[in-house]
């Protein structure tokens, strides 16, 4: 019988998988990108990204340029190997 | 992972169903995964052909404007205006990127680092060249930049980019064998061959690439 591995609660949803996924195929990416890919509201990716911070899978840099205030977010070590481990995890269950 | 995207089909585009954070199935998960990658390696940045496009006709620009001034006074002092290159390149690439939403990829990230090193040393190079083997330094500049003409071709793999830097390459050795307002010749070729060219093709091609994306959604 095949064990399966448990999935990571932070990342088994769907706004903050589609962050970090996005975030694992670039170096950084601004807030407003990252809106823009993700199709989600401002306020809804801000607090999952706030989460995802929180847990030190993603880092946060926030700057202006110019008047215009600018996030900008990349995803940590940490977070590229709970990403690995999710993608191990889900890899179980479906026996691939 | 490559393996991973492929077994999948996919049916719906992620966007709206990303608006909430709700509970995944398992397979859910891998095609969200899937589909955010996939997505991401097809946002191919339209204009990106323009950075090549704004170093080609600077570079042409100031290749007349020098030459222009040298047929007619003779006076080697215009050489001097062939900093208009760096000044009209960076000017407009800063204003170019300015307002854009900034996203690097890891391709951004190794063509950036490497131009870094190629602008620094075609400043470098001609400012040490100049007090001891000024003829060398059109034969330096153009190897150095078409070297990362070429070498940027070869990592975003766009044939013409690598191609038009291979011909740079061919022009350097030639400036040896030129002189006089024969090099400003080939500077004008060179400026036209190895980035005007690729930067019309490099925006064509995602030009095809997003109509092609677009028609397959």
């Amino acid at each position: 019988m095949t064990a399966f591995k448990t999935l990571d609660p932070l990342l088994h949803s769907e706004l903050r998988l589609a962050i970090v996924s996005l975030l694992m195929t670039v170096v950084e990416a601004d807030f407003v990108y990252i809106k823009e890919q993700i199709g989600a509201t401002a306020g809804n990716l801000s607090v999952q990204i706030s989460k995802l911070q929180e847990a030190g899978y993603i880092e946060m840099e926030k700057s202006f340029k110019g008047k215009i205030p600018r996030t900008t977010c990349r995803i940590s070590a940490s977070g590229r190997i709970a990403f690995e481990e999710y993608v191990e995890a889900l890899k179980s269950y479906i026996n691939l | 992972m490559v393996y991973i995207i492929n077994y999948f089909t996919f049916v719906e585009y992620y966007k709206p169903i990303c608006m909430e954070t709700k509970k995944l199935s398992e397979k859910e998960s891998l095609e969200l995964i899937a589909q955010v990658i996939r997505n991401s390696k097809n946002n191919l940045e339209s204009g990106r052909g323009n950075s090549f496009l704004i170093w080609g006709f600077a570079t042409f620009a100031s290749t007349l404007i020098v030459g222009i001034a040298l047929y007619l006074s003779g006076d080697a002092r215009w050489n001097w205006l062939w900093f208009l290159v760096p000044a009209i390149g960076y000017t407009a690439g800063h204003i170019r990127t300015r307002n854009k939403n900034k996203v690097i990829t890891f391709m951004d990230n190794a063509v950036q680092k490497l131009w870094l090193v190629v602008g620094i040393t075609a400043v470098i190079a001609p400012a040490v060249l100049a007090f001891k083997y000024p003829g060398l330094i059109p034969f330096v500049e153009i190897l150095i930049v078409s070297l990362g003409l070429a070498i940027t071709g070869l990592i975003i793999d766009f044939k013409p980019g690598f191609i038009g830097g291979a011909a740079g390459i061919v022009i350097a050795f030639c400036t040896l064998f030129a002189a006089n307002l024969d090099i400003l010749i080939l500077f004008g070729a060179w400026s036209i061959s190895s980035m005007i060219i690729p930067g019309i093709k490099l925006n064509h091609y995602i030009k095809t690439n997003h109509k092609l994306q677009h028609d397959r959604v």
